[in-house]
């Protein structure tokens, strides 16, 4: 087993969404104490290596446009936004740290729009990523409250 | 130090030296001594829990979960205590192993599994590792999932502390 290893604690429903998606023949990721470590076998090639690797190195670099980070249940849904040339990214959506969507969305006009469908009270973390070139990563967090 | 095998004694007028007894008693009782004394534990009280969704054997904390002895070439007992989670679409199942010297001891799907139908459970054991030369050997813990597994170690969700030891006998 082959492990590329960071001393930040990921989110790992994220990351592990990421690396399979990325590296298709990964085993998995693993996060503690310690950081993240991502599990590639041992067979894994130089690209799946270095694919991985980015996942780390362009973490946070997509500047995402959210409408609102704090609204109430009710409200007018929450959009966000990333302008790209890429044919579509990836998403993952945790609500209270746990998985709540995946998906991809392509473009329209340049721009990635995702949107929140009548939102429930909860913190809503949604991550965005590349599934091509530096493979970076943004995410931005909604926070509904109850009525 | 090395055991020597005890002798059988007899009413033929033989001296007992002052070497018999050193050989017989002291170095016997001392490296029965130094069996008992070797052994090592970590109980984890970390800052976040650990989590995986590794389908592959994987250490669970290579650092702190890594215990190391120098042997007398003796049974070593090693076991571990803890509370984890499996969870994820459907049945989730997570496996646990030990790894000596950086091989996985138990083949298949390890020691033992945690299939908790609150997703949750407690999961432990003991189990011998036998064949061991005299020496230095470290002892890993090592799980894999089909999902994604928690072992809870820090006041995050559950306050607990699992434990993992070994036990030269």
């Amino acid at each position: 087993m082959i492990e590329i290893t960071d001393a930040t604690n990921y989110p790992i429903d994220v990351v592990n969404n990421m690396l399979t998606t990325i590296v298709p023949d990964a085993l998995g990721v693993s996060t503690g104490p310690y950081g993240t470590r991502l599990h590639l076998p041992d067979d894994a090639s130089t690209s799946e290596r270095n694919k991985a690797q980015k996942i780390f190195d362009n973490w946070g670099n997509l500047n995402l446009t959210v409408s609102t980070t704090s609204m109430t249940v009710g409200d007018a849904d929450p959009t966000v936004t990333y302008d790209t040339s890429d044919d579509d990214l990836n998403y993952v959506v945790l609500l209270d740290g746990v998985e709540y969507a995946t998906g991809a969305e392509a473009p329209v006009a340049g721009t990635v729009t995702l949107e929140l469908d009548s939102p429930e009270a909860g913190v809503y973390d949604i991550y965005v990523y590349r599934t091509a070139g530096n493979f970076a990563s943004g995410s931005v967090r909604i926070t509904v409250s109850e009525a | 130090m090395a055991w020597t095998s005890p002798r059988t004694w007899s009413t033929d007028n033989y001296i007992v030296t002052a070497n018999d007894l050193d050989t017989e008693v002291r170095d016997n009782f001392n490296y029965l001594k130094a069996v008992h004394d070797n052994n090592d534990s970590y109980t984890a009280d970390e800052g976040s829990d650990y989590s995986t969704t590794s389908s592959s054997f994987a250490d669970v904390d290579g650092t702190n979960l890594s215990l190391t002895i120098t042997t007398n070439g003796q049974v070593v007992y090693v076991g571990f205590v803890g509370f984890a989670r499996a969870s994820g679409s459907g049945a989730a199942t997570v496996n646990f192993n030990v790894s000596v010297d950086g091989s996985d001891y138990f083949g298949d799907d390890g020691i033992a599994q945690v299939v908790p139908t609150a997703e949750r459970g407690a999961v432990s054991f003991v189990v011998p590792i036998t064949g061991l030369s005299a020496g230095s050997h470290t002892f890993k813990l090592r799980w894999k999932t089909d999902q994604t597994a928690t072992l809870y170690a820090s006041s995050a969700e559950y306050d607990v502390r699992p434990m993992f030891w070994v036990q030269e006998i």
